[in-house]
């Protein structure tokens, strides 16, 4: 069916742009934005949306100790190869949604135990990263992660587990929080939510999945990758009421039923909206994201499509008012200075910032926004600016106290900085030269990796 | 490699070796002489300071930072009570921690729990001023036997909400925010800041983990996330010619009106952060006092609380969650064995720390879980249990009441509901009111909502 979206800002700014590039993606770089600029908004955003198939990874393959990475047998190889993917791919806005439907689908390593099957799972979150949902949701469903994580793989007609039939509810389709009905204008409704008992008979319609242990260690590398098969004899074949609807129900009705809910398509569409936009939506976009929803297949494309051409999406130019998630400060971080994965030094550096990939603190995933500052992981964000930093500065020479800002504010692509910022790295620049005039050569390279550093992990460049 | 032709990565530059060494820096004799602010060299001495100071990047401290340091510690009271608060993350099995093991309850449990009863003879007696015989600990927990039968322990051992939604997420929402209120924006710990901390200090209310527990997130003041102490400083690579221009360029961006909460956000953690760096900068190292921790994160988290809570920083409250998580869907017998040694054990040198230190007589440790676990369990992973209600809490202390302080509902079949879960005589919030009202001196009408209708508990001495 057709698809509603909102106008374009019909003569956008390179703060446009960057803002598009920064928040479908991760960073904006002069190169990157002159080649949308020519594009055109609107070329843009479809070039997001309508992901490239070939030479999707650009650059200089990943290594560390300058060798290829391990990411199965090695500590932290599994963070870096995707934080690589996230530098290097053309394919930005698919990267970027891969990341929110992990915080989506938050499944840590630490329940799994398993990095091929962490991989597999992020290569299914980044097929459906633009497509349709309820496949997806039918995928993971049985995706031997999740079996693992959320015990599906345990559950039997015997003894269902309800681990995994509550939180499709709770948290991956449906939402519980009472307060989504005034945020989404009564589309979510309290009244229509689920109850103890759909979540007891959603885990008797879901037994079924098994889990092969002896196939995951000693198979083919195919029955590694996937140890799950489905058994009968397992599978409680009573009838079920999920939702006042009775019936033999599966595993598969189970997907079903929970994206045709009534709450489920205002929820997964105000929860993605959320990822890239710190307001609230309002009624008519929030409409018109399920709309597209809907009448589309579950479509996710449609949603982003709304999202990325909102008026709000562009909002507070001169202002931003999206935290950078660490994994979004690292990877931009990467990008803006030109710099591939050489170490994997990003991997405890991102638990400390409080956002290792493949290990969500728990299954509702990462709190986001201002959740992820605290005095913890700012300190953890400025290591992460110091590391990136490493090997980008030499001595500038002779450099005014105004070339000094400026020129440091070039060599990592100019991100946004306050009007107060900027006067005051200024005078930072002013008083360092008043106070060890004149200055050395060593003392020229501290000055710009200062307001490098400052630039990169002071309050602003936590904003996007 | 090395494209730009530098690397200042491995500078040799002469001024490096100084920096990186962490200069000895004798305290200067205006504070040992106690000549300004009133502060005598008896007090500095006394609230843990030594003659020399270890100061890393001490170009960018300077006296008066280190002077202020010293002045706030020997002025800050040193008798205030505090609150320590451990969540156990995921919902801890209360019935496998404290098992029932006399009667019609014992009776229940062995018909219940086909897959992971616990066995009476293995499990550890309550002994002490307050012995109990309706129930034993996991044989694991020493450290709760240990601390129970020294009397330095109440049990709570069925609490939870009306009616209880067992959601993980609802349910801690809950606990921390003091109130039914699945998206609060203050947590009850935060409150008791905003009304009785100050503007300056983000140690006062610190959670000592990597992000943010939400019981301390306060609405006016500040608050604080520390997870090591060594980290605090804000050091960057070839940055020694003057660090403190850039530590004060730092702290001055975060200075100005925030545009947004997500600026606001940004500036009160860089500022806080810049804070908490000057304040711990003259602090040194902790004296080791032997406390029998084991080798884990939660007892090196648990013993740098000890030590700067005797270091008089001014904490008042704080938090920790436990390393690992207690949703015991599977294979619980195996996964809370491990954690009830740790745990136990954890709490244990925590008590005999504080009293080494001489400040136990100043901190109520609670110890909580979102909910408890079903009744009933399953066969998953060779036995767990599914989400369930009245959860078992814990307080520990000198000042505590000691003893199982609340009602404990039975599990045989008629005591249950009728999800098969015990049913809660006790409300989360009774506790806050206790601890609020009965240990720190404080309303607890000024903190919880309807505190009247949430009777305190016996747990304060």
């Amino acid at each position: 069916m057709a698809v509603q979206y909102p106008t374009l800002p019909g003569s956008p700014t390179r703060a446009h742009y960057k803002r598009l590039l920064w928040r479908a993606g991760f960073s904006a770089s002069k190169a990157q934005i002159d080649h949308y600029v020519s594009k055109g908004l609107p070329g843009a955003v479809s070039e997001l949306l309508n992901p490239f198939t070939s030479s999707v990874l650009v650059g200089p393959e990943p290594t560390v100790d300058n060798r290829r990475l391990d990411p199965l047998n090695e500590w932290g190889h599994d963070a870096v190869w995707w934080i690589d993917r996230m530098v290097r791919s053309r394919n930005q806005l698919v990267e970027r949604m891969t990341l929110s439907l992990h915080d989506l689908f938050a499944t840590s390593n630490d329940g799994v135990g398993n990095t091929r099957h962490m991989l597999r799972q992020n290569g299914l979150l980044r097929r459906y990263a633009l497509g349709s949902f309820s496949t997806l949701l039918r995928e993971i469903t049985h995706d031997p992660a999740m079996l693992l994580w959320l015990n599906g793989a345990d559950s039997s007609k015997w003894e269902p587990n309800e681990n995994y039939a509550r939180e499709v509810m709770e948290l991956f389709c449906l939402g519980a929080d009472p307060g989504l009905e005034a945020a989404t204008y009564g589309l979510w409704r309290a009244s229509a939510s689920y109850s103890q008992d759909d979540i007891h008979e959603a885990a008797r319609a879901l037994t079924g999945w098994r889990y092969d242990w002896n196939k995951s260690q000693n198979g083919t590398p195919a029955e590694r990758a996937n140890p799950t098969y489905y058994s009968t004899t397992v599978h409680d074949t009573g009838l079920k009421t999920i939702f006042g609807q009775t019936g033999r129900f599966t595993w598969e009705d189970v997907c079903r039923l929970v994206v045709q809910h009534p709450n489920h398509a205002p929820y997964l569409c105000y929860t993605l909206w959320s990822y890239f936009i710190p307001t609230p939506p309002p009624l008519g976009a929030l409409q018109m994201m399920v709309r597209n929803y809907r009448s589309n297949s579950y479509s996710l494309k449609t949603v982003l499509g709304v999202i990325l051409r909102h008026p709000d999406f562009y909002a507070n130019l001169d202002a931003p008012a999206l935290v950078k998630p660490p994994i979004v400060f690292v990877a931009g971080g990467l990008r803006m200075l030109r710099r591939y994965i050489t170490h994997r030094d990003w991997a405890w550096i991102l638990a400390g910032m409080g956002q290792q990939p493949f290990y969500p603190p728990n299954v509702s995933g990462w709190q986001q926004g201002p959740a992820f500052l605290n005095t913890n992981t700012v300190r953890a964000y400025w290591t992460a600016a110091d590391y990136l930093l490493v090997n980008t500065v030499s001595d500038p020479g002779t450099q005014t106290p105004d070339v000094a800002v400026s020129a440091a504010v070039k060599a990592v692509a100019s991100p946004w900085v306050s009007a107060d910022g900027r006067g005051k790295l200024q005078a930072y620049a002013q008083g360092f030269e008043a106070d060890h005039a004149p200055l050395d050569a060593h003392e020229r390279l501290e000055r710009q990796r200062v307001i490098r550093g400052l630039l990169l992990a002071g309050p602003d460049g936590l904003l996007h | 490699m090395n494209s730009c032709g530098c690397n200042d990565w491995k500078s040799t530059h002469r001024r490096a070796m100084l920096a990186r060494q962490g200069q000895r820096v004798p305290i200067p004799r205006a504070v040992l002489d106690g000549e300004t602010a009133g502060i005598s060299r008896r007090d500095f001495l006394r609230n843990g300071a030594v003659a020399f100071m270890t100061v890393y990047g001490a170009s960018a401290l300077s006296w008066g930072r280190i002077w202020e340091t010293a002045a706030a510690r020997a002025a800050t009271p040193v008798t205030d009570p505090i609150i320590v608060s451990i969540f156990l993350d995921g919902g801890n099995d209360g019935l496998n921690t404290l098992v029932p093991v006399t009667g019609a309850d014992y009776a229940a449990y062995v018909t219940k729990r086909p897959h992971i009863k616990l066995d009476p003879d293995n499990c550890l007696p309550l002994a002490g001023p307050v012995p109990s015989a309706d129930f034993r600990w996991h044989p694991n927990a020493a450290g709760f036997k240990q601390l129970y039968d020294a009397g330095k322990m109440a049990v709570i051992p069925a609490v939870d909400y009306q009616p209880p939604d067992l959601s993980h997420f609802h349910s801690r929402a809950f606990w921390q925010a003091g109130k039914l209120d699945p998206s609060p924006s203050t947590g009850w710990l935060g409150r008791w800041v905003d009304q009785n901390g100050g503007a300056a200090n983000p140690l006062q209310a610190i959670s000592v983990d990597w992000t943010l527990d939400g019981s301390l997130k306060s609405a006016t003041n500040p608050v604080a996330v520390l997870s090591s102490t060594e980290d605090a400083q804000f050091g960057m690579r070839n940055v020694w010619t003057d660090q403190s221009a850039m530590v004060g360029t730092l702290e001055s961006l975060t200075q100005r009106p925030a545009a947004n909460p997500a600026m606001a956000a940004a500036d009160d953690a860089l500022g806080g952060a810049v804070s908490i760096a000057n304040r711990l900068s003259g602090l040194g190292s902790s004296p080791d006092l032997a406390a029998p921790y084991g080798d884990t994160d939660f007892e090196r988290r648990m013993s740098m609380l000890a030590w700067l809570i005797s270091a008089n920083v001014g904490i008042r409250v704080a938090c920790l969650s436990f390393d690992d998580g207690f949703d015991f869907h599977d294979a619980q017998l195996s996964r809370q064995g491990g954690i009830m040694t740790r745990l136990s054990r954890g709490l244990a040198a925590f008590q005999s720390d504080l009293e080494a230190r001489g400040v136990a007589d100043r901190v109520i440790t609670l110890v909580w879980s979102e909910f408890g676990r079903r009744v009933e369990d399953n066969d998953s992973g060779g036995g767990g249990t599914d989400h369930g209600a009245g959860g078992l809490a814990l307080a520990i202390g000198n000042g505590v009441r000691p003893g199982i302080a609340s009602e404990f509902p039975g599990i045989a079949d008629g005591d249950l509901d009728e999800w098969g879960n015990l049913k809660v005589p006790t409300d989360y919030r009774q506790i806050y009111t206790s601890l609020l009202g009965d240990w720190m001196g404080t309303d607890p009408a000024d903190v919880i909502p309807d505190a009247a209708g949430f009777a305190p508990l016996p747990l304060v001495a």
